[in-house]
């Protein structure tokens, strides 16, 4: 008998999603794995996320065989090897994303998910994403659903795992934009404020500071005084230092503990606002406060664009072959992770709304703004 | 209480060094209340092979002229390092143990004479090796592991792995574009002598279709064969990846195809095993092949992000074992943190890939399943 895996990918995208889907399909597919285990696999990818599974109409548009590309109305279509095999140099992903919730109070469309998982006959699904697409596998799991989860959000904020998909080639984004801003910085003798992503944790903006040697780095977890910063950047000037890279996350609030929202604040379907501004806001209070001239640059979306570094495309690969290692043992309900540097499973997190922050004591040293300068205590 | 610092980077450069001397610096001077001094050592351990060493330094510009060998490193000196490949203290093989002459004694008297209250050691098996011999006379040492091969046993990882697999990567996928027009294949060479690290996880991370491991010696035919397979289900190009110590199973050790000499540590240059391949492949089959030796341009460039952050950490725990004159110790990556081991660990065999667990000996490739 033939067993159907359904997978999909939700929330912002990232790289690392299409070589997780690659070799999720490669795995599965495999015909002299499939002789050892003595079962074989059929893959169907779904369209845009949790919205193709709501959205799939067996009737009108059934699962479409392989290669052949999603038209309007079309959710489902079969995966086959050879179509996978470049993907895992592409970015992004390319069944497409959403943030359609299924559980969305008052809107609930999860009965429609559970009665097309039956429809599709996927004996088991697929769900690569964030805390919210995560959570909502782990809802319909709670409701019968068999899934397994693969990790990814360039905030590497999930509980469970020391590494999500997309973290480190956005780390490497990060670096290779403030190389090039401390070429024009030094030539100027500017102050640049970089705004990274990271919603509510520190973990991209401390590593990507650390990484591309930033003097100060601001991180959602210690709330940032302008007194103090003034003074480190006196302090840099009266050195004789004629530049100086501040790295902040998108999530930094200052000691009045008023986080920076876009003005035009809008909700996406999980209820979460737009952040971002914060660079901008620090640019005027600095400037005016040192009398430096100040810069602010905004990274925003290039963070998870581009194609996957060669860290976030093995990643991908090991946390792919897991997710169908446990399809293979009939392990449902479980999150791959990669927990104190190998990969493995756990069942999947009831609490992922409660993200991972940044542990303050360890790495960061709230007096000089920075990553903390000893390793050892 | 530790002082002054000395520090060396020896062996093949790599990115990550430059970075990790930078945490060395800024971790001596800014990690605690009680500020360290670091002087930065030209060339390996040529510099403490020099007769009076004090004499050559302190280097008097803003950088090494010609006969200086050290110079106090500042915080302003080396702020911009991290974003820097290579090894601003320079590199070389000096060997103070040679066979024919046995240097320690200098090594010794230069430290004592420069001041030295520790040594970091930044290298691969041969400066950790000289390391360690040090340490066990008596000198106060603090070993950073470096090598592109990942191959050091004691810590999971070495300085400058990741962005050489990062460029095998990058290579690769430029190689794809000209192998898929022309309907080539390719075989791509890397580096790894003894380990077939960096071939597997450049040859996974590029989605190369064979990667061949100095572990696992292997068949020319079944490689040839596998090639044809893939012909048959009408891909038009293949990548293969091989590890310039990797050797067919007629061979009884790694092929070279000059057998230069390297000073110092008697290594034998490798390399070749990629045009070797190349030419056998057109024989079997007359097709149009390639071959690529990626050679240098894997040491090369700027380091990558994970580089630049664990050259970094590497570098500050340094500094703190020096701090807390905890030495003889090798700093080192275990299960995902940093941690120290004894520097004496560096003696154990070379890690190199577990073929049962981590390489299909029937694919050659890496496995697929974590259960099976």
């Amino acid at each position: 008998m033939i067993r159907r895996i359904g997978i999909l990918t939700g929330g912002g995208d990232c790289p690392g999603l299409n070589p997780a889907i690659k070799w999720v399909v490669k795995t599965a597919l495999d015909k002299e794995l499939a002789e050892a285990r003595g079962t074989e696999f059929e893959i169907v990818g779904l369209k845009d996320g949790w919205r193709g599974l709501v959205k799939y109409d067996h009737a009108r548009h059934p699962v479409l065989p392989a290669e052949r590309a999603f038209g309007d109305g079309d959710y489902a279509r079969i995966l086959a090897e050879k179509e996978v095999r470049p993907w895992d140099r592409q970015g992004g992903t390319r069944l497409g994303s959403s943030r359609t919730n299924p559980f969305k109070e008052g809107k609930e469309t999860w009965p429609q998910v559970m009665e097309n998982l039956e429809a599709l006959n996927l004996e088991v699904l697929v769900a690569i994403g964030g805390e919210d697409t995560l959570g909502i596998a782990s809802k319909l799991s709670r409701k019968g659903a068999n899934v397994v989860c693969i990790p990814k959000t360039i905030d590497r904020d999930l509980q469970g795992t020391d590494y999500t998909l997309g973290f480190e080639t956005a780390v490497n984004v990060i670096v290779e934009e403030v190389d090039r801003l401390r070429t024009t910085a030094r030539s100027h003798s500017r102050v640049f404020v970089v705004e990274t992503m990271g919603r509510y944790t520190g973990h991209l903006a401390l590593a990507g500071g650390l990484a591309s040697g930033a003097s100060f780095i601001l991180i959602p977890e210690v709330p940032y005084k302008v007194d103090r910063l003034v003074e480190l950047l006196e302090e840099r000037r009266d050195e004789g230092k004629r530049f100086t890279i501040i790295v902040v996350a998108e999530g930094a609030v200052s000691e009045n503990g008023d986080m920076t929202q876009t003005v035009a604040c809008q909700l996406d379907g999980f209820g979460h606002p737009t952040l971002g501004g914060v660079a901008s806001r620090l640019e005027r209070l600095l400037e005016d406060r040192t009398g430096l001239e100040v810069r602010s640059v905004e990274l925003s979306h290039l963070q998870r664009g581009g194609v996957p570094s060669a860290f976030d495309r093995r990643m991908a690969r090991q946390f792919g072959i897991a997710a169908v290692d446990l399809i293979v043992r009939g392990e449902y309900g479980r999150m791959v992770v990669h927990k104190s540097g190998r990969v493995s499973s756990i069942p999947i997190p009831t609490d992922l709304k409660d993200v991972r922050k940044v542990n303050v004591a360890e790495r960061y040293d709230p007096s000089r703004c920075c990553a903390r300068l000893t390793v050892f205590d | 209480m530790v002082k002054r610092i000395g520090v060396l980077t020896g062996g093949g450069d790599c990115p990550g060094l430059n970075p990790a001397i930078k945490g060395l610096v800024y971790g001596a001077r800014y990690g605690s209340e009680e500020s360290m001094e670091v002087v930065g050592l030209r060339d390996g351990w040529k510099s403490l092979c020099q007769p009076d060493l004090a004499s050559l330094g302190p280097a008097a510009g803003t950088w090494f002229g010609a006969d200086e060998f050290w110079k106090v490193i500042t915080p302003e000196d080396a702020e911009n390092w991290d974003a820097e490949g290579g090894t601003h203290l320079g590199s070389s093989r000096t060997n103070p143990y040679k066979t024919d002459e046995n240097l320690e004694q200098r090594v010794i008297d230069n430290i004592a004479a420069l001041g030295l209250d520790a040594l970091v050691a930044i290298g691969g098996e041969d400066t950790l090796g000289v390391a360690l011999r040090l340490s066990r006379a008596g000198v106060p040492v603090v070993g950073v592991p470096k090598t592109i091969d990942r191959d050091l046993p004691g810590t999971e990882y070495t300085l400058g792995f990741e962005t050489a697999v990062q460029i095998i990567t990058q290579e690769v996928d430029r190689v794809r574009t000209t192998a898929g027009s022309h309907s080539r294949t390719f075989i791509i060479e890397t580096m790894g002598r003894h380990a077939g690290h960096l071939a597997l996880e450049g040859g996974i991370a590029s989605g190369a279709y064979i990667v061949l491991i100095p572990e696992q010696p292997f068949n020319l035919a079944r490689v040839v064969r596998l090639l044809v397979e893939r012909r048959m289900r009408g891909i038009r190009y293949s990548i293969v990846v091989v590890a310039e110590g990797a050797y067919p199973d007629t061979l009884d050790g790694p092929f070279s195809s000059g057998a230069i000499r390297d000073t110092g540590f008697d290594h034998v240059a490798l390399g070749g095993i990629g045009d070797l391949l190349k030419q056998e492949i057109v024989k079997a089959t007359d097709w149009d092949v390639r071959s690529v030796n990626l050679s240098h341009i894997q040491r090369g460039g700027a380091p990558c992000a994970y580089d630049r952050r664990i050259g970094r950490q590497f570098g500050r725990a340094a500094a703190d074992l020096c701090r807390k004159a905890d030495f003889g110790k090798l700093v080192s990556l275990k299960s995902g943190r940093i941690t120290a081991v004894p520097l004496g660990d560096i003696d154990a065999p070379l890690y190199t890939v577990y073929v049962e667990k981590q390489y299909d000996t029937a694919r050659y490739n890496a496995t697929r399943s974590n259960i099976l």
